[in-house]
C-alpha cells in the first residue's frame, strides 16, 4: 500500500476518522496498532510474524534490562537482542550475498566452498524497523531511555504505520512518551500537515517518478549512452532518489501528524549542502544520526586521534552501505562517504567549502556520482557508467532529454523557492479560508502531473 | 469541519474541471477519426465499431462500393481500434452520434468481447483509463457483479474499475495527453491523415508502425502451423455444430449484450453484430448466438464458407487479414449486408451452416 494509492487515502481517511472518534487514548492505540499490522500485513502477511517476534523479543529485553542490575547480565541480555535483531536481517537480507561472495572468492582458489543461498523474499521495512527496535534496547542498556512496560504501546512503537516500512527511525524516547499524553482532534495543525503531504506527494509521483523512465534504461546499460546523457541520468538519479525518500518521509511525518504523532525530520534540504559532512547532517537524519549515536560514539567517535577517528568514520560509512543492501555497490558507495569525510575532516578542504557557496558544486557532485554507485546493479556497470561520463557514446533521444533537464529544472526552481521559504510569508497572511481552497485547489492540480504507474519506494527495498 | 469542505469543494471543481479537459485518446488516431467526423458536412449513415480484426478488416471505400452496386447508398465509416472494449465502443458510438448527429442509423460491431476481469496488460494506458467515465465506471462495476467470479476475484475487478473511474475524473498522471492536446498539437502523418479522412480504415500493409511489420515476420517465421490448426479445429467445429470451447465471454452472460442493444436502439440506431474471420474466433462467438439473443448476426469466422479469407495468401497473421483480405472480407460484409437491409427487420443473419 504506497502512499499515493486510493486505496491508501480510504485506508488512512477510515483510520482518522475512528481515531479520532474513539473516546479514550488507550483505544486510539489499540486501534493503531490494529491497523498498523494491516498496513503491514498488506505488503506480505507473512512477514507479520518476524515483526511480531521481533516486538517480543526486544520487549522483554527491555523488561529483563530495567530489573536486572549486574553488568554481565545486562550485557548478556543486551547480547540476545542484537543476535536475535541482526540475526534475522543477516538472514533474510545477507546470508545470500555473504554465501555468494565467498563462493566467488574461494572459487579464484580453485575451492568449491559449495555454500547454498537462501532466495529469500526481503521483507519490507526490515532494516527500519530493526534499526529502531535496537535503538530502544541499548537506549535502555545504556539507562537513557525508561523501559517501555506496556506491550501494546511498545508494538505500536514498532509498529506505527506512517513511518514502518522506510523511516524516519524513530528514537523510543521521542516516540513512548507520546503515546502518554491525550490529544484532540483539533490539535494536529492539518493545514500544514496537509501542506507536508502534498509536498511528498509532488516530490516522489510528480518528479522522482517521471525520471525513472529516463532513470533506468540508462543504467540497465551505462555503455550504450553517451556523456551527456549520463551526466543528465546522474542528475536525475541523485534527484530521484532524494524526491522518492524525502517525498516518503514529508508524507510520513504529514501522516502521522495528523493523527497526533510527531516524527523527526528526516532531511533538511541536503542539497544545498556546501560539504559532505553538513550534506551528511541534512541527508536520511534519523539514520546517520542513529550510526553516529550507536556506533561511531561507541567505537571512539573522534576522541582518539585522527588515525582513529578515520578508521571509525570509515567503519560507520562501511556499515551504513552495508545498511543500505547486500550489495558491493552498496559498500563502495559507503566507503567513497567515508573517504570523503575522512578527507574533509583530516585536511583544510571543509573550511574551505563551507566558506563559500561554491562548496556546493564539488560537494554535489561526490553525491551525485556516489548514486550513480549506489544505483547501478554491479561494479563494472557503475565502472562503465563512471567511465562513459568522458567518453563519446550516442546520445539518447532529444526529447527524452530535454523532458528529463524540463524536470530537474523545476525540481530546481522548487528547492530552491522553498529553502529560502520565498511566498510562505505571503501564505501565512491570508486569509484562512482561502488557504484551504488554494490547497485543495494545488491538490488537484498536482494529480495530472503524477507518474502514469505507480513505482514502489526506493528505500522499501532497504 | 467547513474548512474540510472548502478543501474538499476546490478539490472536486479542479479536479473536474481537468477531468472533464482530457482529450480523447490519440491511438490508432482515434482523436483525428472524431474530428473528421465532426468536421465532415455530408455524414454517415453506418459506424463500425470494435477491435483490430473490425479495424484492419472492413474497408469502408469497399463497403460503400458494393452496397451502392447492391442499391444502398450508403456512407460507412470505420472508428474501430486495436484492443477496443466494450465499454470503450460505448464511450465511441456515444462520440460517433455527438459527432454525426440524425444521420447516423447502423453500428456495426461485435458481438461480447467484454470482460471486466483484471487481466490486461495494459491496465493504465491512457485509452483504458479514459474510457471509465463514472457511467461506464459503474456499469463496468454493475457487470462484475453479474460475472461469474469469486466474492474476492469481484472486489479485485471492481476495485480496479474504481481506481481507473477515480483516476479518470481527476486526471491522474495525465499531464502527457493534456500537453499533447493543448501544446504540442504535432501534425499527423499525411498518409495517416489522409487514411482518418478517407472512411477510417487502415490496412495493415499501409501502416508504418514497425511492431505491425514484426507481428507479420513473426507469424510468417513461428506461427503459421499453429494458425492452420486452429482453422481446422474451427473448422471442425462448426461443421460437427459442437459448442464453442469455452470462453470468456460465457461468464459475462447476457446481461451486457441487451444493456448495449437497448443503448444504441434508445438513440435510434440498429446494431449488426459481426464475427470477423480469424482462426480462434469460435471463442469470441458467446451463448448469445446459440441462445438466439442477437438478431442481426454476420458471421464470417466460417473457413467453408469463406475459405479465401482464412487462406494464407490473405492473412497478415492468425488474427488479421492483409489489404487484399481485408477487401474481400468488406465485399463480404457489404453484400451480407444489404441482406440484411433488404430484408427489413431484424434477422438471424449469416449464421453458421
Amino acid at each position: 500500500m504506497l502512499f499515493g494509492e486510493l486505496r491508501f487515502l480510504l485506508f488512512f481517511l477510515g483510520v482518522l476518522a475512528v481515531h479520532w472518534a474513539l473516546p479514550r487514548n488507550s483505544w486510539r492505540k489499540y486501534w493503531l496498532l490494529f491497523t498498523s499490522y494491516v498496513f503491514y500485513g498488506a505488503w506480505d502477511w507473512r512477514f507479520l510474524a518476524l515483526i511480531g517476534g521481533s516486538t517480543l523479543v526486544d520487549y522483554f529485553c527491555g523488561l529483563a534490562l530495567g530489573r536486572a542490575d549486574g553488568r554481565g547480565l545486562r550485557r548478556l541480555i543486551l547480547l540476545l537482542s542484537l543476535v536475535v535483531n541482526l540475526g534475522a536481517l543477516a538472514v533474510f537480507k545477507y546470508y545470500d550475498f555473504f554465501a555468494e561472495s565467498l563462493n566467488a572468492l574461494l572459487q579464484r582458489f580453485g575451492v568449491d566452498a559449495g555454500m547454498h543461498t537462501l532466495g529469500l523474499v526481503l521483507p519490507v521495512g526490515i532494516s527500519f524497523y530493526t534499526f529502531q527496535t535496537l535503538s530502544y534496547t541499548i537506549s535502555v542498556f545504556r539507562r537513557e531511555s525508561e523501559v517501555c512496560r506496556d506491550l501494546r504501546d511498545f508494538a505500536l512503537y514498532v509498529a506505527f504505520f506512517p513511518q514502518l516500512v522506510a523511516g524516519p527511525i524513530v528514537r523510543s524516547s521521542d516516540f513512548l512518551p507520546q503515546l502518554e499524553s491525550t490529544r484532540g482532534v483539533l490539535d494536529p495543525k492539518y493545514r500544514p500537515l496537509l501542506f507536508l503531504f502534498l509536498a511528498g506527494f509532488v516530490k516522489k509521483y510528480c518528479i522522482a517518478d517521471n525520471l525513472a523512465p529516463f532513470v533506468d534504461p540508462v543504467f540497465a546499460d551505462p555503455a550504450q549512452h553517451g556523456a551527456a546523457t549520463l551526466w543528465t541520468s546522474a542528475a536525475a538519479y541523485y534527484t530521484q532518489i532524494y524526491c522518492d525518500f524525502s517525498g516518503y518521509s514529508d508524507m510520513a511525518i504529514a501522516t502521522a501528524g495528523m493523527l497526533g504523532y510527531r516524527l523527526p525530520l528526516n532531511f533538511a534540504f541536503p542539497m544545498l549542502a556546501t560539504s559532505v559532512t553538513s550534506a551528511w547532517r541534512r541527508w536520511h537524519i534519523s539514520l546517520s544520526s542513529w550510526f553516529r549515536d550507536y556506533l561511531y560514539i561507541p567505537l571512539g567517535g573522534n576522541r582518539r586521534g585522527a588515525l582513529r577517528t578515520s578508521v571509525n568514520l570509515w567503519i560507520v560509512f562501511l556499515l551504513c552501505g552495508l545498511w543500505h543492501g547486500a550489495n558491493w555497490t552498496f559498500i563502495v558507495w559507503g566507503a567513497i562517504h567515508g573517504l570523503f569525510l575522512v578527507i574533509e575532516r583530516t585536511t583544510p578542504a571543509r573550511r574551505w567549502f563551507e566558506a563559500s557557496p561554491l562548496g556546493l558544486i564539488p560537494t554535489q557532485l561526490v553525491f551525485m556520482l556516489a548514486f550513480v554507485v549506489f544505483r547501478a546493479s554491479d561494479l563494472p556497470t557503475a565502472g562503465a557508467f563512471l567511465g562513459g561520463l568522458f567518453g563519446s557514446g550516442p546520445e539518447g533521444s532529444l526529447e527524452d532529454l530535454r523532458t528529463c533537464l524540463t524536470i530537474l529544472g523545476v525540481f530546481l526552481v522548487g528547492h530552491v523557492i522553498a529553502y529560502r521559504r520565498i511566498g510562505y510569508a505571503f501564505v501565512e497572511r491570508i486569509d484562512p479560508r482561502l488557504q484551504d481552497v488554494l490547497l485543495g485547489a494545488a491538490a488537484a492540480l498536482a494529480l495530472p502531473f503524477a507518474a502514469n504507474a505507480y513505482e514502489a519506494f526506493i528505500y522499501f527495498q532497504f | 469541519m467547513t474548512a474540510c469542505l472548502r478543501f474538499v469543494a476546490a478539490f472536486l471543481v479542479v479536479a473536474l474541471a481537468i477531468g472533464r479537459a482530457l482529450p480523447l485518446p490519440e491511438d490508432y488516431l482515434l482523436d483525428a477519426r472524431l474530428e473528421h467526423l465532426r468536421n465532415d458536412a455530408e455524414g454517415y449513415d453506418a459506424v463500425i465499431v470494435g477491435s483490430s480484426v473490425m479495424y484492419r478488416g472492413l474497408d469502408p471505400g469497399v463497403i460503400d462500393e458494393v452496397l451502392a452496386r447492391e442499391g444502398f447508398p450508403l456512407r460507412t465509416y470505420n472508428l474501430a481500434a486495436p484492443g477496443c472494449r466494450t465499454w470503450e465502443v460505448d464511450v465511441l458510438i456515444r462520440a460517433a452520434v455527438d459527432a454525426m448527429g440524425d444521420r447516423l442509423k447502423y453500428v456495426v460491431l461485435e458481438p461480447g468481447l467484454w470482460h471486466p476481469g483484471r487481466e490486461w496488460d495494459r491496465e493504465y494506458a491512457y485509452r483504458y483509463m479514459y474510457w471509465h467515465t463514472p457511467r461506464a465506471t459503474l456499469e463496468s462495476m454493475l457487470v462484475t457483479a453479474e460475472v461469474d467470479q469469486s466474492w474476492v476475484e469481484k472486489i479485485g475487478t471492481a476495485w480496479m474499475h474504481l481506481r481507473l473511474g477515480a483516476r479518470r475524473a481527476v486526471g491522474y498522471g495525465c499531464f502527457p495527453e493534456l500537453r499533447r492536446a493543448y501544446l504540442d498539437r504535432e501534425p499527423i502523418a499525411p498518409a495517416l491523415l489522409e487514411a482518418a479522412r478517407d472512411g477510417g480504415f487502415l490496412a495493415l500493409d499501409d501502416d508504418p508502425d514497425e511492431t505491425v511489420t514484426q507481428r507479420r515476420t513473426a507469424f510468417v517465421e513461428h506461427k503459421v502451423e499453429g494458425y492452420l490448426e486452429e482453422v481446422a479445429e474451427l473448422r471442425r467445429l462448426r461443421n460437427r455444430r459442437a459448442p464453442a470451447r469455452p470462453n470468456e465471454s460465457d461468464v459475462v452472460g447476457s446481461w451486457v449484450h441487451r444493456r448495449q442493444v437497448e443503448e444504441i436502439e434508445g438513440m435510434g440506431m440498429r446494431p449488426v453484430f459481426v464475427v470477423a474471420p480469424y482462426s480462434r474466433a469460435d471463442r469470441a462467438i458467446p451463448p448469445l448466438e446459440r441462445s438466439g439473443e442477437i438478431d442481426d448476426l454476420l458471421v464470417f469466422a466460417l473457413p467453408d464458407r469463406f475459405p479465401d479469407l482464412y487462406a494464407l495468401s490473405k492473412r497478415w497473421d492468425e488474427n488479421h487479414l492483409d489489404a487484399e483480405g481485408a477487401r474481400l472480407f468488406s465485399a463480404y460484409f457489404a453484400r451480407e449486408f444489404a441482406r440484411l437491409l433488404r430484408d427489413g427487420g431484424p434477422q438471424r443473419g449469416a449464421k453458421g451452416k
